[in-house]
């Protein structure tokens, strides 16, 4: 074989592909999809909304009504058919969140234990108070992250949460 | 008296292959059908509140968005699927109605066009996109308004985080 005869040879070896349609395929595509992508993932926390005309929850359960009042300067969690407070705290506006919420979660997860079938729980909050901290409550009562096995992972504590006004605070004396 | 000129040809035809360079564009694919992959993965079918005065609030919830109503609440302005249908503004007020007359009509509206598809006793779906500075006094009107549109689910969207220990 002539060395001119192999050089041909191992030229056809390597035969170049036509690629102009894949390229505009991906010119097309690449911006549309980067149009599309969604960079910060958006989920969604679901509301609680008891159905209207449903019958009355039984006075003769033994589960406490859990509610947390959110006032611009304090934050309660009680129970309201045995009128007992379990947390109360007091704003603290230096810092950056105002309210210490692993505190409320310690004090949600004893709860959880002790009735484990409740769920429900009603998120009381003044006119004033900004989406963020409502939104901020909401995720703290809904769901703990518990680290297991050396991970983190995400009990359920009380996702079924209720929206309402919360009552006229009393004037003081 | 062949050879020499066959000899030029050959040195002209090697000449001609060197003139068109063959680039090397196998990396090139590579990085797009890569990039292909994690953008279409990436991609989702709902779009995020385009207004920049809209910052969604963060929390650290898994459950992801789903195409639904949605209203979309600034300071300034109510928007139903990205037509203003009310001021804000003038239902901040202590004393101001708990209806607002706008949303209540577009929602009406939303749910009668909607009504074709959906089937009966499914209730009605909405996500709220509000700022993270609105006070919840205008977020009870807009519930209250939805609720009285027969839109019975709300959801509120959120910047999902990653998860840590707190």
């Amino acid at each position: 074989m002539s060395r001119r005869r192999q050089r041909r040879l191992n030229r056809h070896e390597t035969p170049e592909i036509n690629i102009t349609a894949f390229m505009n395929l991906m010119v097309v595509l690449i911006p549309f999809l980067l149009l599309t992508a969604a960079f910060n993932q958006l989920t969604i926390l679901d509301l609680y909304l008891p159905q209207i005309g449903a019958p009355a929850v039984e006075e003769k359960t033994q589960l406490p009504e859990l509610e947390v009042l959110l006032r611009a300067d304090s934050l309660i969690l009680q129970d309201r058919k045995q009128r007992k407070t379990y947390l109360r705290q007091t704003a603290q506006p230096e810092l950056e969140s105002p309210f210490d919420y692993r505190q409320l979660q310690t004090e949600l997860q004893q709860i959880k234990r002790q009735y484990p079938a409740l769920s429900t729980i009603t998120l009381l909050s003044e006119p004033g108070i900004p989406y963020e901290r409502l939104i901020a409550v909401m995720d703290h009562v809904r769901a703990v992250n518990l680290p297991a096995n050396g991970t983190l992972k995400s009990f359920e504590l009380f996702p079924d949460i209720a929206l309402g006004d919360a009552p006229e605070q009393k004037a003081k004396p | 008296m062949s050879r020499p000129q066959s000899r030029n040809n050959r040195r002209y035809a090697r000449k001609q292959i060197k003139k068109i360079p063959s680039l090397n564009l196998v990396a090139l694919m590579d990085i797009f059908t890569i990039l292909v992959f994690f953008l279409l993965v990436n991609s989702s079918n709902v779009q995020p509140p385009s207004s920049p005065e809209l910052r969604l609030p963060e929390a650290k919830v898994e459950k992801p968005i789903e195409p639904s109503l949605m209203i979309e609440l600034t300071n300034n302005d109510i928007v139903v699927l990205g037509r203003k249908v009310a001021d804000a503004a003038a239902f901040l007020a202590p004393e101001s109605d708990d209806l607002i007359p706008g949303l209540v009509e577009e929602l009406r509206y939303q749910a009668s066009r909607s009504a074709a598809q959906r089937t009966a006793g499914q209730p009605l779906q909405a996500t709220l996109m509000a700022d993270r500075e609105i006070p919840f006094l205008l977020l009870k009107k807009i519930m209250l308004s939805a609720a009285e549109a027969d839109y019975q689910q709300i959801a509120f969207a959120v910047i999902g985080q990653a998860q840590d220990a707190n």
